[in-house]
Order: C-alpha cells, then sequence, then structure tokens
C-alpha cells in the first residue's frame, strides 16, 4: 500500500555497560534483536515481538545510526520539507549518545560522535554542494533556535534571563515561539557551539527550579532559507529541522511526581482538574459531530503539531537498555515507539455534497 | 463521646500522648512534606509514619474493643502514607485492614464518612507498578488518567471501592442522614470538634470525590453515557457545596455541553452552556488570590470566555444541521409536508416539554437559577421548522463568531481564527436551506466565498496542508452551488441571457479552479499525482474528480469545437474514476454513486461527441 507519511519508528539498543549485565541473573538480558526490524522481549508467560522500521543491535555504528534515521530527512529538508528527530528512552538508554555522543569529550570531531552533530555537517555539506552548483544565483540562510519546555512553559535556552514565552501562529510561517531568539548559522561547528551552549542553559535553569532536567523537553530548530534568483523572479523557500529530546521516559521514583496516584486522592481539596479531562474524553467519542474541545493541545504537541502528523518527515529515535532490570522501562518504551507508528496525518476534508449528484 | 469515652478508658496521659502524636504525624504529612528536598522526598512523610506507628503501640496498650474506629483511622493514614511514599501494595494492605475494621459499622455516625474516604483511597492504589502502557504524556495530552490505571484488572477494583463508597453514602442519608464525624475527629479533644456545618462540608466534598472519580473509571471503561451523567453530577454538586473554580467550572461545563450535542441532546447542551456562562461572569468579579492580575491572566480569562463562544457557535450549528437533516427530501431541497407535519406535531409536544425539562438533571441552585433561565431564553432548544427560525438561531451563531473572532485573531491564532471562520460559513450554508428565494440563497453562498477566499490565497500549506484543503475544497463546493443555483434560476427563464451564462461559466470556472487546487495539493513534490490515493483523501479527491467532469458537461459554450473539447475533458475524469475504482476494487464503496454516474457517462459520451462531430462536419 501507500508509504504515506507515518512517523518512522528506529529502536536502538545499547550494550550494557561492563559489570552490569552478568550479575542480574543468568541471561541478563531482557531482550533480544531478531531481524532488522524485529524485537523480541522475553516477557512472561509469553514473550513479546515487536516490529518497528529498523532496530538497531549492539553492535550498530553511530555512521550506521545516522544513515539509516537521520540522513534521509536532512536531505528532504533541503527539498523544501520540514523533518523531525525524536529522542526517546528512559535516562541511561543510551538517548544522550546516540544524538550528541560520548559524554566527555569534544563531540564535534570525535568519532563516536552522535546524530546531531552529523545532521550538521550533512546539512551544511548539502548547502555548500547546493551553492556551488548553482553559483551565485542561489543563497542560504541558515537560522536556530533552542527552546526547553518545562511544565507547560517555554524557555529559551539560547537566552538565559528570559522566561515564559508565547506560542503563536503566522499564516506564512507557521507555528512559532514568540520572542524567542534567532541565531543565524554559518557552519556546523558553529550549529554544534550553539547547542551545546544552549544545553549547559537547561542544566543550569534546572537546577535553578529545583527540578530534574529530564521533565522536560528541548527543541532544537534549524530554519533553513534558501533563495534563488531567476532574472527577476525571486523564489524563496523555507523549512525546518527539528531535533527533539523527550523527557525521559522513565519513572520519577525520587521525586513527587509518582506519588500521583494517591495525592489524587489523599488531598481531598485538591481542584477537580481531571473532570476536564474526563469530559474531553468523552466528546472525543463524538461520530464526526461538529464540537468544540476547550482545552488545548500541550505545548509540544502544538510546537510541533506538523511534525506529528503533518506534512513532514518525522523519525522517533527509541532507546532502550538490555539489561534485565530495565524491563519495565524497556517495555513501555516499546510500547511508546509501537503507538508512534500509528500517528498519521488525517485529512479530513470537509465533504457532505453525498446525494447531491443531480 | 469517642474522645471522652477513650479518655475514660485509656489513662489521660497516654491518651494526650496519641493525640499529640497524632498531630504531629499530621502536620509532617500534610504540611511540612511540601518543603522536602528534592534529594530526600519522603522525608517528612517517613517521620509521619515512625509517629502513627507508636500512635499505634500506645492503642494496642489499650486493647478495648471501643478503639476500633481509631485504629482505622491510623490504618487509613498510614495506607495513605505508604502509597504516598511509592510503596503501594504495603498501602493497600493497610487501607484493606482500615475497611475491615469498619466493615461491621461502617454506616454508623462515627465511621461512614472514614469508610468512604478509605475506599476512595484503596480504587486509587493497587500495584500498578507503572508499567506505563499508555502512551507518552507529551504525546496524548488528554491520557494522562491512562497511568493511574494501566492495568484493567486495578480499574475493576477501583470500580468496587468506588461504589461501595457510593452506596454507603445513599444508604447512610437515607437511614441517618445527620452530618457525621470527620475522620480527623477520632483524634481530637471534645471541646476541638468540628461544628455539624463543617463536618457536613466535609462529608459532601469526600462524596463529590467519590463521583469525580467514578465518572474516571466509567470513562476508562468505555460506559460513557455513565461517566457523563457522573461529570454531570460532580459539576452540580460543586455548585451545591461551592467547591469549584468558576472558570474550569465554566469550561467544563460548556465542554459537557459538547457531549450533549453529539447525542443530540439540544436542551441539555443549552442548559450547560447557559450556566457556562453564568458561572464564567463570576470569575471577572472575584479578584484573584494575589489580586494584582498580571496581563497573562487577563489573556487567559478573555481565551476562556472565546472557548465558550465556540462552543455555543457548535450549539447554534448543530442545531441547525440537524434540523435541515430532519425536513430535506432526497435531492437534499425543502420537503414542505415534512415541514407541515413537523410543526403540527411540535404544537402537541410543547406542553409535555415543559414538564420534562424539570425532571432532568440540572444545575439550578437558587442563586444562579434566574441567570441561568434568562441565559437560555435567548435561544431556542428545539429544532427550528421554517427560515424564520433558523434565522433566530443563525444570528445567535453569528454573534458568538464575532464574539470569538475577538480573541482569535488570524495574527497569533491561524488555526483557531479559520476555524471559526468555517463555522460562520457552515451557519450561512445551513441557512441558506431554509431560504427559499434563489437569488438571495445565492448571495449567502457569495458571503462564504468572501469569507473562506483570502484565508485560502494566504495560508501557507507547508505548515497548514488540512486547513488549506478543506478551505480549498469548501470553496470549490460553493461556487459548484452557486453554478447550480444559477442554472435553476436560467431554467425559469424563456431564454437563457448573454449576462446570466456568463455567470454560469465563470462560476463553474471557479469551481473547477479550487478542485484542481485541492487534488494538486494531493502530489508529491515532484508534482505527481499519487498512484493510490490514501483513505483519509480518497473520498474528496473522488468527489473533486466526478465534479469537475460535470462542471465541463456544464459550460456553456456555442463554439462547437470549444464544446467538444470540454466533453473530451469531461470524459477524461469520468474515466479516471472508472479505472481507478477498476484497479482498486476497494475504493467503490465509498463513491458508489458516483462511480455509477461516471460509468453511465463514459457509455453515453463518446456517442454524443461522435454525433456532435458529425453535426460539426456533415460534409465529411
Amino acid at each position: 500500500s501507500v508509504e504515506g507519511d507515518a512517523i518512522k519508528v528506529y529502536v536502538r539498543v545499547r550494550p550494557p555497560s561492563e559489570g552490569t549485565a552478568l550479575p542480574d541473573g543468568d541471561q541478563g538480558l531482557c531482550l533480544s534483536v531478531l531481524s532488522t526490524n524485529t524485537i523480541r522481549l522475553h516477557s512472561k508467560p509469553e514473550p513479546k515481538i515487536f516490529t518497528f522500521d529498523y532496530v538497531a543491535n549492539m553492535e550498530t555504528t553511530q555512521e550506521s545510526v545516522f544513515s539509516s534515521v537521520a540522513k534521509n530527512i536532512v536531505e528532504s529538508c533541503m527539498n523544501g520539507y520540514n523533518g523531525t528527530i525524536f529522542a526517546y528512552g528512559q535516562t541511561g538508554s543510551g538517548k544522550t549518545f546516540t544524538m550528541m555522543g560520548p559524554s566527555d569529550s569534544d563531540n564535534f570531531t570525535h568519532s563516536l560522535r552522535g546524530v546531531i552533530p552529523r545532521s550538521f555537517e550533512y546539512l551544511f555539506f548539502l548547502i555548500e554542494r547546493e551553492k556551488e552548483k548553482a553559483g551565485s544565483g542561489k543563497s542560504f540562510l541558515c537560522k536556530c533556535s533552542f527552546i526547553e519546555i518545562y511544565n507547560e512553559q517555554i524557555f529559551d535556552l539560547l537566552d538565559s534571563a528570559s522566561a515564559g514565552l508565547f506560542l503563536r501562529e503566522h499564516i506564512k510561517k507557521g507555528v512559532f515561539v514568540d520572542g524567542a531568539v534567532e541565531q543565524v548559522l554559518s557552519s556546523a561547528a558553529e550549529a554544534y557551539q550553539v547547542l551545546t551552549m544552549g544545553w549547559r542553559n537547561r542544566r543550569v535553569a534546572s537546577t535553578s527550579m529545583n527540578r530534574e532536567s529530564s521533565r522536560s523537553h528541548a527543541v532544537f530548530t534549524i530554519t533553513v532559507e534558501s533563495m534563488e534568483k531567476n532574472n527577476e523572479i525571486v523564489n524563496i523557500r523555507s523549512s525546518l529541522l527539528n531535533l527533539v529530546d523527550l523527557a525521559g521516559s522513565e519513572r520519577q521514583k525520587d521525586t513527587h511526581t509518582e506519588g500521583l496516584r494517591l495525592k489524587e486522592a489523599g488531598n481531598i481539596n485538591r481542584s477537580l482538574s481531571c473532570l476536564g479531562q474526563v469530559i474531553t474524553a468523552l466528546v472525543d467519542v463524538g461520530n464526526g459531530k461538529q464540537r468544540h474541545i476547550c482545552y488545548r493541545d500541550s505545548k509540544l504537541t502544538f510546537l510541533l503539531r506538523d511534525s506529528l502528523g503533518g506534512n513532514a518527515k518525522t523519525c522517533i529515535i527509541a532507546n532502550v537498555h538490555p539489561g534485565s532490570r530495565c524491563f519495565g522501562e524497556t517495555l513501555s518504551t516499546l510500547n511508546f515507539a509501537q503507538r508512534a507508528k500509528l500517528i498519521k496525518n488525517k485529512a479530513v476534508v470537509n465533504e457532505d455534497t453525498q446525494g447531491n449528484v443531480s | 463521646m469517642a474522645a471522652g469515652g477513650g479518655a475514660g478508658k485509656m489513662a489521660a496521659e497516654a491518651w494526650a500522648a496519641a493525640r499529640d502524636k497524632f498531630r504531629a504525624a499530621r502536620a509532617l504529612s500534610r504540611v511540612e512534606s511540601r518543603k522536602d528536598p528534592a534529594t530526600e522526598p519522603f522525608r517528612s512523610k517517613y517521620a509521619a509514619r515512625a509517629l502513627l506507628e507508636e500512635v499505634k503501640q500506645l492503642l494496642s496498650g489499650a486493647a478495648e474493643g471501643g478503639e476500633a474506629v481509631r485504629r482505622a483511622v491510623l490504618e487509613y493514614e498510614l495506607g495513605v502514607n505508604h502509597a504516598d511514599t511509592e510503596e503501594l501494595s504495603a498501602g493497600e494492605e493497610h487501607l484493606l485492614r482500615c475497611t475491615r475494621l469498619l466493615q461491621p459499622q461502617r454506616l454508623s455516625r462515627r465511621c461512614v464518612a472514614l469508610y468512604i474516604q478509605a475506599q476512595v483511597a484503596r480504587s486509587g492504589s493497587g500495584d500498578g507498578s507503572g508499567s506505563g502502557n499508555g502512551p507518552h504524556p507529551a504525546l496524548c495530552p488528554q491520557n494522562n488518567l491512562g497511568i493511574l490505571w494501566s492495568e484493567r484488572d486495578e480499574i475493576h477494583a477501583a470500580r468496587e471501592h468506588l461504589e461501595a463508597a457510593e452506596s454507603a453514602y445513599q444508604q447512610y442519608m437515607k437511614e441517618d442522614g445527620n452530618p457525621p464525624l470527620d475522620p480527623s475527629e477520632h483524634f481530637m479533644d471534645e471541646e476541638e470538634k468540628l461544628t455539624d456545618q463543617e463536618r457536613s462540608k466535609r462529608f459532601e466534598k469526600a462524596y463529590t470525590h467519590t463521583l469525580y472519580y467514578l465518572a474516571q473509571v466509567y470513562q476508562h471503561l468505555e460506559m460513557i453515557e455513565k461517566a457523563a451523567q457522573y461529570c454531570h453530577t460532580t459539576l452540580k454538586r460543586q455548585l451545591e457545596f461551592s467547591g469549584y473554580y468558576p472558570v474550569e467550572w465554566a469550561l467544563n461545563a460548556a465542554t459537557l455541553s459538547q457531549y450533549y450535542l453529539s447525542k443530540q441532546c439540544f436542551m441539555e447542551a443549552r442548559h450547560c452552556l447557559a450556566a457556562a456562562n453564568v458561572i464564567f461572569s463570576q470569575a471577572g468579579q472575584v479578584p484573584s488570590a494575589e489580586d494584582n492580575e498580571t496581563e497573562q491572566d487577563q489573556q487567559d480569562l478573555r481565551q476562556r470566555k472565546a472557548e465558550i463562544a465556540r462552543c455555543w457557535i457548535k450549539y447554534c450549528l448543530n442545531l441547525l444541521q440537524s434540523a435541515r437533516k430532519l425536513l430535506e427530501d432526497n435531492i437534499g431541497e425543502l420537503d414542505l409536508d415534512r415541514q407541515l407535519e413537523l410543526k403540527a406535531q411540535r404544537k402537541k409536544e410543547e406542553d409535555e416539554k415543559e414538564n420534562g425539562r424539570k425532571k432532568a438533571v440540572l444545575f439550578v441552585t437558587s442563586d444562579i437559577c434566574d441567570s441561568v433561565l434568562a441565559m437560555e431564553e435567548k435561544v431556542s432548544c428545539v429544532y427550528p421548522l421554517d427560515f424564520q427560525e433558523a434565522r433566530e438561531i443563525f444570528l445567535v451563531g453569528q454573534n458568538y463568531v464575532q464574539e470569538a473572532k475577538e480573541f482569535f485573531q488570524v495574527d497569533g491564532y491561524v488555526t483557531d481564527h479559520i476555524e471559526i471562520v468555517q463555522d460562520h460559513s457552515a451557519l450561512f450554508k445551513v441557512l441558506a436551506f431554509f431560504e427559499e428565494d434563489y437569488e438571495r440563497r445565492c448571495k449567502m453562498h457569495k458571503r462564504r466565498v468572501d469569507m473562506l477566499e483570502p484565508l485560502c490565497a494566504d495560508l501557507n500549506p507547508q505548515y497548514y496542508l488540512l486547513i488549506s484543503r478543506q478551505l480549498q475544497f469548501e470553496l470549490a463546493d460553493t461556487y459548484y452551488e452557486m453554478m447550480d443555483l444559477k442554472v435553476a434560476i436560467g431554467n425559469r427563464l424563456e431564454e437563457l441571457d448573454p449576462h446570466t451564462i456568463k455567470k454560469i461559466n465563470s462560476l463553474a470556472q471557479l469551481a473547477i479552479k479550487y478542485y484542481e487546487l485541492f487534488l494538486d495539493s494531493l502530489r508529491n513534490p515532484d508534482k505527481v499525482f499519487p498512484e493510490e490515493l490514501e483513505e483519509d483523501v480518497l473520498r474528496p479527491a473522488m468527489v473533486a474528480k466526478f465534479h469537475i467532469a460535470r462542471l465541463y458537461g456544464k459550460l456553456i459554450t456555442s463554439d462547437g469545437k470549444k464544446q467538444l473539447e470540454n466533453m473530451q475533458t469531461s470524459l477524461e475524469y469520468y474515466t479516471f474514476l472508472v479505472d481507478y475504482c477498476e484497479k482498486y476494487p476497494d475504493a467503490v464503496r465509498a463513491v458508489e454513486t458516483e462511480l455509477e454516474l461516471s460509468k453511465e457517462m463514459v457509455g453515453l459520451l463518446p456517442a454524443r461527441m461522435e454525433r456532435l462531430r458529425a453535426k460539426l462536419s456533415p460534409f465529411i
């Protein structure tokens, strides 16, 4: 059937770090990679098989992860499509290694550098190539912004003084963060520099608020604008490349958040805020009737609306740790990834001319 | 009585120690714990737990039967404490012990409130060690509750506990009804005890929470109607016992109205919306906690108001559209016989309805009753049966369109703004159904074009592909409809005048233009039309092709060659439908009528073209 723009899901299994695999038991591992797109989770009583667009086993190189996940997306970005790469997984599942590279070195030149630096290199490589091909007729402008969404609030990571930015929409430019700093980029190295600087701000922000950073989402966006002059006609094309680090998928063992379950019940004075969610869910079942829901999307889904089922190329990299101690988290990551595959652009066109064909 | 009795049996000293420790534990767990550092989140909870265990020791020394309730209070506190510190199965054990201790006298004045709270707490516990089957909250914001009850078994258990609490409340109110003791009172001295008013307030609040959790449980069990009923009752009780935030309440009520719309319950929907408006207006009057409202708060308030207006728009729209469904004949026109029949029927029912209304669950507490009724009187909740009635509803809807647009301006709120304009257009469209004069009807459609066309031209499909397609399709359809109306008007004339012909042709061309734009939006970046259409655009795409075929057939020209060309184009589009369905038989279901007509045309057109050709060159 038609391939469509469904989200591609890529699962990567990291190798267990030394010393952690064996003490867990005989097997030590809770899953095995069966082929390049299937994975078996040793759940009880029945093992469970998951199928994804790609499954990278422990031996997969950084280079190969990049070529199978990101290369395509960067290329379509050059063709005017928007592209988004999400990273998802529990802490310790290799998310940072996959996206950035080894944590303690200059990732930009390291042979094990991750998807993000490689995407930067490739993007600017493609831009240079285009420029050479087209001569002086074509020029490019790259800008980037870097924001963090924490607790439904938006912070600018390129301007640590700012707080509480707003999402707005522009009829030509789509969704944007009002007032976010945009930095012009001229090379991949510069892009990487901006990214690492923002990343440091993220940590600062998270400690000053006394909150764990893994509850925040970070979105790094590069806007690629090309201008082509053909005689007197100027042709401008622009597209976005979003790199998203989703909040950790793990349970928040050491914080209050998991206490949610009984806090709800125990704290009898709380506002009944879940009632709205229940009612919303009731209305959603409303068989195609006209209705309006007063509750808005989360900030993240609103910002990335286009990537989650629009005309964009989107990929999720789900990172898992194979250790049997991580079984619960791994199962939930795989379940999440499975669901993500179902997200698709639903172009419902109002069309009620049936019976009007006289 | 309880404390006095306890103090009598226990040594006064032991009682004082137990009371003070219990009090300290509650303070630790309810107040201090909020200030615990992130590195030691449960410090105060653990300290509270230790104190509770000590109290338990003191009580077991007393070993009197009358202490059962106090022991149950301790088990309850310990249960909540364990659950708060993520030791869920231990928490559940304590709570189970609590309900067991209470079981024999659960309907007594001393126990019923605690019993209900313990059952509610149990419904939220159980060992769902967060296997997290729910989707990531970031991607599915409305589904946080999925995390709470990820396993089916747990939710069934939750339901049992909550229903037990519900029936305990009802039975108690029936048999006794006096304000029962609050659980906290069992460790209070006589002189500190609560007033009956305070007792009643707390008891009712706990019951409201029971219903609130039941609403969630029923929703998760997909018992939608029941869930809606419990949502409604929760809202109602919030009003009665004034435990609500006006804005939040108003939004919930407005959203609930949308549920009633999907069930065609217009009276209930209107009632929710009217109450939402009334309660919302309280929000402006009550200054917020900090008193100095920020600009952000003001903006939020304006947005909520606009959201409620949008719910009203949908109300008007649904009422009009449902009425149209009732009144239309098989070609989509007003059925006059049906209209008479329904009018007669309505007269008969009117009186009965007045009585039925009072039986429904309504938000009528004395102080807002009049305002809600006044609000309701502004718009009907029965199906409009003629243009005059339809127009009144239309005007109300249009007013709310203006109100909603004040906040949702295109600059900053593109999607919302366009959705509102689409609703406005839909209001005109359904109003046009009731209009008998074709010229005036045509003008209504022209209004739709005027509001949609500029948006469609400005919108960047790279970011708004879906809305862009919707606008293109709607514009195409509107022009198509206008052309049909002009043809109908022309048919009444003796002879088509050049002006009418020009008008028909230009409307047809515009319809074709927008259908083609829509079809172009389906092409890939290399401008290739997809080999196989995606399911969600299949029908619209086929309808677009079919309508283009018909439009080419309707173009009027005196130039024979041009006419032949148009027929040729028409044939190509009809052929597309027929060939496509042959290749992908699954598509047939979506376009049965269109396919049948297309097949017919593919059969007829070549012969007609042959005749025309012969007429054009009779001498060959």
